[in-house]
Parts: structure tokens; C-alpha cells; sequence
């Protein structure tokens, strides 16, 4: 809809443009623009008049382009989700429903990339028990998992609230030194977290470069 | 003549121009400030400094969210430059993380973390893409450590939606 706006908001300038221009080709072309020695003159009138009417037929096909396309698009389709194109006129719980998808979207990637790294027992023990030691005793939280391969780390945990979840984050931030980024929505009462942590000397993977867009 | 159709073209090209999602903002690290109390101090060029000898601080530094991506993604790049002058053999490192939250119930986002560790140079610290839940804001908090000799701090930021 908004480039169909675009569209016919362009075409009513290039109209106006054009009109004007072919109400003054009636005129004395020295009247209509001042001549200038060596400057423009009738030929140059006609050449540029049919550049315009050109483009005035060449917006009105691509006008009846998008008509048919929207025409075969459902009613009830969604606009086509972009990185490039900000979200305005979609409703709040749409973008929530984006955001949770885009969020779930990141963890599937970086679990496939992990998958296909050979797996480190001995690097998952000792992350294991950091990770342990990041939680506050007695609140709910706790280590569901901690698996390492090559080049990354991954672990879920789960807290009892958001302010356990923020004193894990901090205390991992703050002890570990380590590049890492955590994932967390609810789950029930408890609020899960997906944690992937860089080891040494590996970054992490790009996600804005390498997560492939959505179509 | 030449020039109307021209100027026809050109506000026609215009007009069909996509719309960009957003610009990069740069911020100096005057907008951060401490918490617990504590204050940071201020240079004049826009970086905010631990100049606390006895404890690290944390600064909390606000982002502008100005555009709601339809895919659910807070930024392209987000990036730090920061300076950790802590000297060896103390071995404290600068780290930041970026969250995202979600003002409905918080209980959905993304932390990401990167860390510095003593160097003599600033540093720019880059945060991977991280989604932001609608009606979300975005938030940066960074610890720095003590002063030694001389202060460590940020100097400033920048964010690409």
C-alpha cells in the first residue's frame, strides 16, 4: 500500500510536470525560458517533452504493475517482513510475536552452527560449574544444561525471576570476560534463558551478517 | 526546457526512493551515568571516567529506539569505544553488556556481553544483532574498573538501527 502511494504521489508530480510542460510548448520558447546564447532551444523543447511523456507511460504501466499484484495478494496478508523496513502502522502484539520469532530464529541458527562443532566434555565440566557458581542458591535458578564444542559454548538455565536472571547475567558479564549472548523468555512461572558464550580466541558468529534474512 | 524535465525526473526519481530504516547515532558517554551512588566523571571531550581508586562502576547508558524494524531486531551495529587502562599485573577487565527488554512483562530479550581486557588503547567493543520485543527499549550498562594510575572509561557510542 505504501508503494502504491509512492507510486501514484510520483505519477501526479510527473503529470502536473507533464501538462505544464505542454501547455508551454504552446508559447514562445524564448518567452518560456529565457535564451541564452548556445542555450536550449525548440528542438531541445521537443526532446524533453517526450522524455517527460515517456515517464508519464512508464509510470502509469508500472501504476497498473502493482495494481495487479496487490490484487493477487489474500486480504489478510501481511506486509512482507524486512530487515530494512521499520514497522510503523503494524500492531504492538505483532511486533512482540516478531521479536519472539526473531529471537527464537538467532537460537536455532547458533544451535545449528554449535551442532556441527566436535564436542569439548572437559571444557563443559569447567563451564559447568562457573556457571553454577553465577546463580544465587535457594531462588529457582538453575543449570539445565552446558554443552562446549569448538569454537562455542552453549548452556540453559532457568531463573525464577527477572531479577535472578539480571544478577546471572551480571555475575557472567563481570567474572567470565568472555563475549557471549544470552536469550531468555518465559516459561511458566520461571523465566528460561539459552546462553552461547565465545571460547578464546573465537569470536562470536555475526548474527547480523550471517543470520539469513526472512523472506 | 532541460532543466524542468530534469527537475521532473529528479523529484520523481525522489519519490521512489525506498525509505532507509534508520541513520547511525553517535552519542558521547556524557549521556551515561553510575549507579549505586556514585558519580563519574566528565571530560570535556564527551568520556565518562572511573576515577574511583577503592571499586569498579557501573555505567548506565541510555539508546534512543527511534525505529520499530518489522523483523524484530533492535540494531545492525552497536558499538562501544572504550578504554581499560588498568595496569598489569592486575588483571580487571571492562565489560559491557547490551539488553533489551520488553516493558510489557520483562520477561523476554537478549543480553549481550562483550569484554576488554587491559589494554592501552581505546577500544571498540562491537554487540552482535539482538531482537527487541515490541514496545521494547534497549539499554547499555558497562563495569569499569578502578582507577590505578589513570582512568578507564567510555568515550562514547553509536547505534545503527
Amino acid at each position: 500500500m505504501h508503494i502504491r502511494t509512492i507510486v501514484v504521489g510520483s505519477l501526479g508530480v510527473a503529470v502536473l510536470g507533464g501538462m505544464y510542460l505542454v501547455l508551454r510548448s504552446g508559447e514562445d520558447p524564448a518567452r518560456v525560458i529565457p535564451a541564452r546564447s548556445g542555450g536550449a532551444g525548440p528542438a531541445d523543447d521537443a526532446g524533453g517533452l517526450r522524455a517527460v511523456t515517456q515517464q508519464v507511460v512508464a509510470l502509469r504501466s508500472e501504476l497498473v504493475r502493482l495494481d495487479e499484484r496487490l490484487a493477487a495478494l489474500p486480504a489478510s496478508s501481511p506486509a512482507p517482513a524486512t530487515a530494512d523496513a521499520p514497522a510503523r502502522g503494524s500492531r504492538a502484539p505483532d511486533r512482540k510475536q516478531a521479536a519472539l520469532e526473531e529471537q527464537r530464529r538467532a537460537v536455532a541458527f547458533l544451535d545449528a552452527r554449535f551442532a556441527s562443532e566436535p564436542r569439548d566434555p572437559t571444557a563443559a565440566a569447567d563451564l559447568g560449574g562457573e556457571l553454577a557458581s553465577s546463580l544465587t542458591v535457594g531462588t529457582g535458578s538453575m543449570v539445565r544444561s552446558v554443552a562446549c564444542g569448538a569454537t562455542l559454548c552453549r548452556a540453559e538455565t532457568s531463573h525464577g525471576d527477572k531479577q535472578e536472571l539480571q544478577h546471572f547475567i551480571e555475575t557472567l558479564s563481570g567474572t567470565f570476560h568472555r563475549t557471549f549472548q544470552v536469550f531468555f523468555e518465559r516459561d511458566g512461572d520461571a523465566i528460561a534463558a539459552t546462553t552461547f558464550l565465545a571460547r578464546d580466541g573465537h569470536p562470536m558468529p555475526n548474527l547480523a551478517k550471517e543470520l539469513p534474512r526472512r523472506h | 526546457m532541460k532543466m524542468i524535465a530534469t527537475m521532473v525526473t529528479a523529484c520523481v526519481a525522489g519519490l521512489a526512493l525506498p525509505a532507509h530504516a534508520g541513520d547511525t547515532k553517535f552519542y558521547p558517554a556524557t549521556l551515561c551515568e553510575a549507579t549505586d551512588g556514585l558519580t563519574a566523571s566528565y571530560a570535556a571531550s564527551g568520556a565518562a571516567y572511573n576515577t574511583r581508586t577503592d571499586r569498579e562502576m557501573t555505567l548506565v547508558c541510555p539508546l534512543v529506539r527511534d525505529v520499530e524494524r518489522s523483523d524484530g531486531l533492535g540494531w545492525s551495529s552497536l558499538i562501544i569505544n572504550a578504554l581499560n587502562l588498568t595496569p598489569q599485573p592486575n588483571n580487571r577487565w571492562l565489560t559491557c553488556v547490551a539488553q533489551t527488554f520488553n516493558i510489557d512483562d520483562y520477561l523476554s530479550g537478549t543480553a549481550y556481553s562483550v569484554a576488554v581486557p587491559p589494554n592501552t588503547n581505546w577500544t571498540d567493543m562491537s554487540f552482535g544483532v539482538a531482537s527487541v520485543p515490541a514496545s521494547g527499549y534497549m539499554l547499555i550498562s558497562c563495569q569499569v574498573p578502578r582507577m590505578y594510575t589513570y582512568p578507564s572509561g567510555l568515550a562514547s557510542y553509536r547505534i545503527d538501527e
